[in-house]
């Protein structure tokens, strides 16, 4: 079993945007749902002023409050898969958006109806036909989508018999682009991965524990565990 | 004579050959290359040159047999290698022939709408005092605050990025751009985050909306690039927000010419 995660060091996150603007491009950017977003935060007073960046997106948690939220109400969009990876299928979803009310990080975003990201009209990447994209890029009006982990790239690894996070076509688009490599992805499971060490050399934290979901994606913090 | 040009060692040559009558036997002591010997020889003068430096010894008698390599090398260890020796030419040549091809142009062509004693004063060899200190917002009375200037590392570092849809929507300042205001700045004009301020230098005035945050000084007031472009090639959408060069004074720099973007002062109202 493996238990795909990232670990994001907001030490070293200059809040540069290009997670966000990297997400946009790999994934069919609908306006918006960002998929990722960068918090940003200031403490203290001037001059004594410090600011931090803190990269959100879907935290694929062990115990997804989305998923039970779903699963409630009999749906069943949303599943966690045997990589640990939480995925909304478009076709059962109902547009109810239940989801977004259940999770505590913000993460699913609703389509009301699709857009063009230029106002003169769609662009060539826009009008590729559904049936050349990967199922989780097909996108429909009415559904809630967010961040898959980049599970065409993931999937698609696993298909080659290669190990995900190994090289850069078998590794998220936020992850390859990070200037200050903040952002690292790896098998959680795997106690030798690189995520696996960071999170026990750098104490990287869970955000929001008290709400019991597990998340799988790390912050290294100031202060630690 | 240290001079190396050679129209000046020509005026030198010829002034002194005005002086001399009668004699025609030139004697000259510590000759160097030979620069000004060669010159009192084609004047049909009988010229003997002194000097004990190796190098102009044998420039004076090998001149053009000297390899390229050999001209421009030899010696350079010697003279620049090792401590107490110059590593740096202090005296800038170059600026002086600067100002010398700016008056001479401007004579030639009978240009009068240029400023000479500020082209003098940029192009000194060794700094002045207004070189050190440029001071024009100190002029600027009324204008309690400094305006610098920045660019977004989401906005690619570039100010031609209002088109990229993707960029557009990473963060969302496109439509209305913010001014960084101090907690301070801001209460004392009684705005809060999100309103629109106005701000005012010598000449021009914008609207932006104000961004509250204590990463900056209470003095100083700061704005971004990127926005508000005027290009009619750019599509609507792409021109909107605060343009920041409206309010920006054109302070070049004295030697280089390029424009400080950091010493405009302005005011600030609530709009």
């Amino acid at each position: 079993m493996t238990n795909y995660g990232l670990v994001i060091d907001t030490k070293r996150c200059m809040g540069c945007r290009s997670c966000v603007a990297s997400c946009m491009v790999e994934n069919y950017y609908q306006r918006d749902n960002p998929w990722n977003y960068v918090l940003e935060h200031e403490v203290g007073t001037y001059p004594n002023v410090s600011r931090t960046f803190t990269p959100m997106n879907c935290m694929h948690c062990d115990n997804p409050a989305c998923k039970k939220a779903c699963d409630n109400i009999g749906v069943g969009a949303i599943t966690k898969n045997e990589s640990g990876v939480v995925l909304i299928d478009y076709e059962k979803c109902i547009g109810c958006r239940y989801c977004i009310a259940a999770c505590p990080y913000g993460a699913p975003q609703y389509i009301d109806e699709l857009q063009n990201l230029y106002p003169e009209g769609a662009t060539p990447v826009e009008e590729t036909a559904d049936s050349k994209k990967h199922p989780l890029h097909r996108k429909k009006a009415n559904t809630v989508e967010k961040c898959t982990l980049c599970w065409h790239k993931i999937e698609q690894a696993i298909d080659e018999g290669k190990t995900p996070g190994s090289d850069q076509e078998s590794t998220p688009s936020c992850v390859n682009v990070c200037p200050v490599r903040a952002r690292h992805f790896g098998d959680l499971d795997n106690p030798l991965s690189e995520v696996s060490r960071l999170i026990g050399e750098k104490r990287a934290v869970k955000l929001k524990p008290e709400y019991g979901t597990d998340p799988k994606i790390r912050y290294v913090v100031d202060g630690g565990n | 004579m240290a001079s190396r040009r050679f129209k000046t060692i020509d005026m030198h040559v010829s002034f002194m050959a005005g002086l001399v009558c009668g004699p025609t036997k030139v004697l000259d002591l510590a000759c160097g290359p030979g620069l000004y010997a060669s010159r009192f020889t084609g004047l049909g003068y009988e010229v003997r040159g002194i000097d004990f430096g190796p190098a102009s010894i044998e420039y004076g008698f090998y001149g053009k047999n000297l390899s390229a390599h050999d001209a421009y090398m030899k010696g350079v260890e010697a003279k620049f290698k090792g401590n107490d020796k110059p590593k740096m030419l202090f005296y800038c040549d170059i600026l002086v022939s600067s100002y010398d091809k700016v008056v001479e142009v401007v004579n030639e062509n009978g240009i009068t709408n240029i400023d000479l004693p500020k082209y003098k004063e940029a192009y000194t060899a060794l700094p002045q005092k207004e070189h050190a200190f440029p001071v024009p917002h100190l002029e600027a009375d009324g204008y309690d605050y400094y305006m610098v200037t920045f660019k977004s590392m989401y906005r690619n570092q570039s100010g031609n990025t209002a088109t990229n849809p993707i960029l557009n929507e990473v963060v969302r300042d496109n439509v209305r751009n913010s001014v960084w205001i101090n907690p301070v700045t801001a209460a004392s004009i009684g705005v809060s985050h999100g309103e629109n301020v106005k701000l005012e230098s010598r000449v021009g005035s914008i609207t932006a909306k104000a961004k509250v945050t204590e990463g900056i000084r209470p003095d100083t007031l700061g704005m971004s690039y990127h926005y508000g472009q005027w290009s009619g090639g750019l599509p609507e959408y792409a021109r909107k927000g605060a343009w920041i060069n409206k309010i920006l004074e054109q302070h070049p720099c004295l030697i280089s010419g390029m424009d400080s973007f950091n010493d405009t002062k302005v005011r600030i109202s609530k709009a």
